[in-house]
């Protein structure tokens, strides 16, 4: 393996031509080395196990981290109430596992559910280089073209929540949805901890507390942070493979989720359409009754359809039966590194229970 | 100090708690035909209902007994009988709207609609349709086969009895499923001739005043530092919600704390459970015909003769002793599998740590320790063991905290005479196999998940690429199956291909509701 030539758009899009798609790489770039910086800066004696793939010729293999994208927390406060569940599920800033759905209605009832995995950084980006580029992108994801007025300020600003972003689901807007978020975890995630004598600490819920990944009831960053760790501990390198983004990991077919038209019959996979991205890097789909479909004489929509006999009416139901969102890590060879562990930054933490005994389950 | 609840054990069916731990049962079911007549007969029926605390007071009068006489020995011997409701026969007993209102949608729209990756619904014996859904699901248990027949004839009597204006009220929807444990060497083995039951959760609780006198006994000495976690060496305490609806349940990101309870939208939820049947059907042959070829497979492939036993136990993760992989990774090991306080003694990812014992002793000395397993090496991730419970191991929704919410109450027996080993891999044509039931506070959130999500997905609750595969027992759905087994740390897993058809074929079930005893005469009889 060589060093990385340069960053690829995420899930291999071709949005940009040069010199703008190699300024991105360029972007991506300054993030790794970043976040390299502030793991040597912040912790003397350290040979960082995180790296950036363009500067640095380590052979790595990849390793997905996959996890539920049906919000956890949302499922933990609400689950013994399902239309609660699934109506907070909808509101954008309660879909906190790099997963966003927008669901469209007629008269109340689902035609289309759009999802997207992309980070706003990438649209940040977009509109700060080609504004241009901006609104014609968004004018074909939603259809029909967009005042550019909505979706830039006055100045020039871009507005990650213009409406129809919020209608469409064009890119993540939830606070900790970032891409940014993603390299830091990560990155810091390949520190090594002690705490409370426990050296190095191994136990997740004691290592999220300790190294601040995130809320430990989501799915996703607890667990970035628990799978790279375990790679940190046994001394391998880790580093995130290109394209750096999050993706859905796969389309599951409607019939496997239990969707079933009304006439009974297993939905198809063509109610899924690929928007962007590729197969391996799914960063936006829909999912709708292809044109012209019928059954039992009559057209129908995502509402008319029942999910494991309950009828549609939530987006996040669709999320709920079984869509995953994943990165892909590339891990070094094991042994490789022995770097000492770190005691946990800020305040003492919150009573952790028995220690590494307790990792008995 | 964790405080343990009061289990109210006498509302509290014996089925659920402790379980009947017999060797033969019968599986009614029964349609309602006339609603009156039925509520007749459930009042009749109610008093001989098995109650958790006359079963708690049975096995402790068992096992003390069995301990003074040493040994198999004549003791005492039980029936037992617990009545299940399925939402359709609730639904009749009550009301439609309250039923749906007041319980959770996958029980409610049944085990037919679910995307459980099932054979279709139209070919199961049994629960494929809503009206093949059994209304009432009766289980009567027995130590004697003949005590048994006995009990299952009064039963249909009293059916039989239950006529109202010249109609009978309840039908037997087919003749009795029976189950029966194995014999001899086979005892307490299912039928691929693996040791069962061997892992089951704790229950945290106590059954009287006395804060120390818990339902599931304490094995480890109070000052052993998984005293609190664990009940008995590798047996982890868990919350009563997690089985018993109106308890405090299991916490997601603490071992110790408790979550707050289901509340119970109907009174007569609380101290009842979700139970889930399913009759599964065992091709013997076909499993060992697979485990035999990948034998050969892996014999050619590492020049050391890998028998067909140690393959098939990669797939399950223990050996047809019962030994665990992590703990006897090279051959099978009777002596660690006959001993209680350490064949479920063993962590996957982290080392397990030594267990002080109430008389201040340490188990296992003289047999091989666990080895901290975080690659998959020892025990294949993809073994079915390790998908259904991983333990400490990382998952995919978070870890151990996360995945100690998933665990349920597993109560089945097998069904169907027990395959000649001498003919292991010829197709006899014998219906054989295992009535899987299990008892948890949501079947969505835990046989559901675990079944959709660790089970039937080729990456989950342990991702790589490539991923290792499903479960190779009970795997199944649309997707080509496959596992991927490790035989040797620095090569590559070897994938093997999964044949179409599966060696655990569903034949037929549903998800049922074990109410409280009190309903049995009360809510549901008025
Ligand atoms: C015919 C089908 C099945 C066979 C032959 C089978 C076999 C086994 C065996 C041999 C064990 C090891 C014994 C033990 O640890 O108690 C086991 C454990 C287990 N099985 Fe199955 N099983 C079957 C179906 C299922 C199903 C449908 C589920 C539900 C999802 C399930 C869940 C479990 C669980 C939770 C454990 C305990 C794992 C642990 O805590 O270590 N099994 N099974």
């Amino acid at each position: 393996m060589v060093t990385l030539d340069r960053f690829s758009l995420p899930g291999n899009l071709t949005d940009l031509d040069e010199p703008l798609a190699q300024a991105w790489s360029d972007s991506i770039s300054n993030r790794l080395d970043n976040e390299v910086a502030a793991l040597v800066l912040g912790h003397p004696g350290l040979q960082p196990q995180f790296y950036n793939p363009a500067k640095l010729d380590v052979t790595g293999s990849p390793a997905p981290i996959s996890w539920p994208a049906f919000p956890n927390i949302i499922e933990i406060n609400f689950g013994d109430d399902p239309q609660r569940m699934f109506e907070e599920g909808e509101r954008r800033d309660n879909q906190d596992e790099y997963l966003e759905w927008a669901t469209t209605r007629e008269n109340g009832k689902i035609t289309r559910v759009t999802f997207t995995c992309e980070g706003p950084e990438y649209w940040d980006f977009i509109a700060q280089a080609d504004p241009d580029l901006l609104v014609s992108l968004y004018g074909r994801l939603v259809g029909h073209s967009v005042p550019r007025k909505d979706v830039l300020t006055p100045g020039g600003t871009y507005i990650r929540r213009n409406r129809w972003n919020m209608q469409h689901a064009v890119h993540l807007v939830q606070p900790n949805n970032t891409l940014s978020a993603e390299i830091n975890i990560a990155a810091q995630a390949t520190l090594l901890r002690r705490h409370d004598g426990h050296d190095p600490v191994t136990d997740p819920s004691e290592l999220i507390e300790c190294s601040r990944f995130g809320v430990e009831e989501r799915h996703s960053d607890p667990h970035i942070g628990d799978i790279v760790n375990q790679q940190a501990r046994a001394g391998c390198s880790v580093t995130l493979e290109d394209p750096i983004a999050l993706y859905l990991e796969a389309l599951p077919d409607p019939a496997d989720l239990g969707i079933r038209k009304p006439d009974g019959t297993a939905a198809g996979e063509d109610c899924w359409r690929l928007e962007r991205g590729d197969q391996n890097h799914i960063l936006r789909a829909v999912f709708e009754v292809p044109a012209g479909e019928t059954a039992n004489g009559a057209p129908f929509a995502v509402g008319d359809m029942t999910i494991e006999g309950d009828p549609i009416e939530f987006g996040g139901q669709i999320v709920k039966a079984g869509l995953r969102v994943k990165l892909t890590g590339l891990i070094g060879k094991s042994g490789v590194f022995h770097n000492p562990s770190f005691p946990c930054p800020g305040l003492p933490l919150s009573a952790m229970g028995p220690g590494p005994s307790s990792r008995r389950a | 100090m964790v405080v343990e609840e009061r289990l109210e054990l006498s509302d509290i069916q014996g089925a659920i708690l402790p379980g009947f731990k017999k060797d033969h049962a019968a599986i009614i079911s029964l349609r309602i035909d006339d609603v009156a007549g039925c509520k007749t007969w459930l009042r009749a029926r109610a008093p001989e209902v098995a109650r958790a605390d006359e079963v708690l007071a049975f096995n402790r009068l068992f096992k003390q007994i069995r301990m003074r006489r040493g040994g198999e020995a004549l003791g005492p011997k039980a029936v037992w009988t617990s009545i299940s409701f399925s939402a359709d026969g609730l639904s009749l007993l009550r009301s439609r709207q309250e039923i749906e209102a007041a319980f959770e949608d996958a029980f409610f729209d049944g085990m037919f609609q679910s995307a459980l990756g099932d054979p279709p619904p139209s070919r199961w014996a049994t629960g494929g349709t809503p009206d093949g859904v059994p209304h009432i699901l009766v289980v009567v248990a027995a130590d004697d086969p003949t005590h048994l027949a006995a009990a299952v004839a009064r039963l249909d009597a009293t059916i039989a009895e239950t006529v109202t204006g010249g109609k009978p009220a309840l039908r037997s929807m087919d003749t009795p499923q029976l189950g029966a444990t194995l014999t001899g060497a086979l005892q307490g083995h299912e039928h691929f001739g693996f040791k069962d039951g061997i892992s089951q959760p704790a229950i945290r609780g106590v059954a009287s005043e006395d804060p120390q006198d818990f339902v599931d006994a304490r094995r480890l000495a109070t000052d052993d530092a998984n005293y609190e976690l664990f009940a008995e060496p590798g047996r982890p305490l868990v919350w009563p919600g997690q089985f018993l609806i109106g308890y405090n349940r299991q916490d997601r990101s603490d071992f110790l704390k408790p979550f707050t309870p289901f509340e119970p939208k109907v009174p007569w939820q609380r101290n009842g459970s979700y139970l889930v049947y399913r009759r599964l059907q065992q091709k013997v042959h076909a499993f060992w015909r697979f485990c035999t070829d990948g034998a050969r497979v892996f014999s050619e492939q590492t020049g050391r003769e890998v028998t067909p036993e140690a393959f098939a136990s990669r797939l399950v993760g223990r050996w047809p002793s019962g030994a665990p992989l992590v703990r006897a990774p090279a051959a099978d090991d009777p002596d660690l599998a006959a001993d209680n306080d350490v064949n479920n003694d063993f962590l996957f990812s982290d080392a397990t740590p030594t267990a002080t014992l109430v008389d201040g002793t340490v188990p296992s000395s003289g047999l091989p320790r666990a080895r901290p397993d975080p690659n998959g090496h020892l025990c294949p991730f993809v073994a079915h063991i390790r998908k259904v419970n991983p333990r400490d191991d990382p998952t995919d929704t978070g870890g151990p905290r996360q995945t100690r919410t998933r665990l349920t109450l597993r109560r089945g027996i097998p069904y169907g005479p027990a395959k000649d080993p001498a003919r292991l891999l010829e197709d006899d044509g014998v219906d054989r196999g295992l009535l899987f039931m299990s008892y948890q506070g949501s079947i969505q959130n835990q046989f559901e998940f675990v079944v959709k999500t660790w089970v039937n997905l080729p990456n989950s609750p342990h991702d790589s690429d490539p991923p290792t595969g499903q479960d190779p027992l009970i795997g199944q759905g649309s997707a080509p199956r496959f596992v991927r087994l490790p035989h040797d740390p620095d090569a590559a897993d070897e994938k093997f291909t999964l044949p179409d058809e599966t060696w655990v074929v569903m034949t037929g079930g549903g998800y049922f509701f074990t109410p409280p005893v009190s309903a049995l005469s009360g809510a549901l009889a008025e």
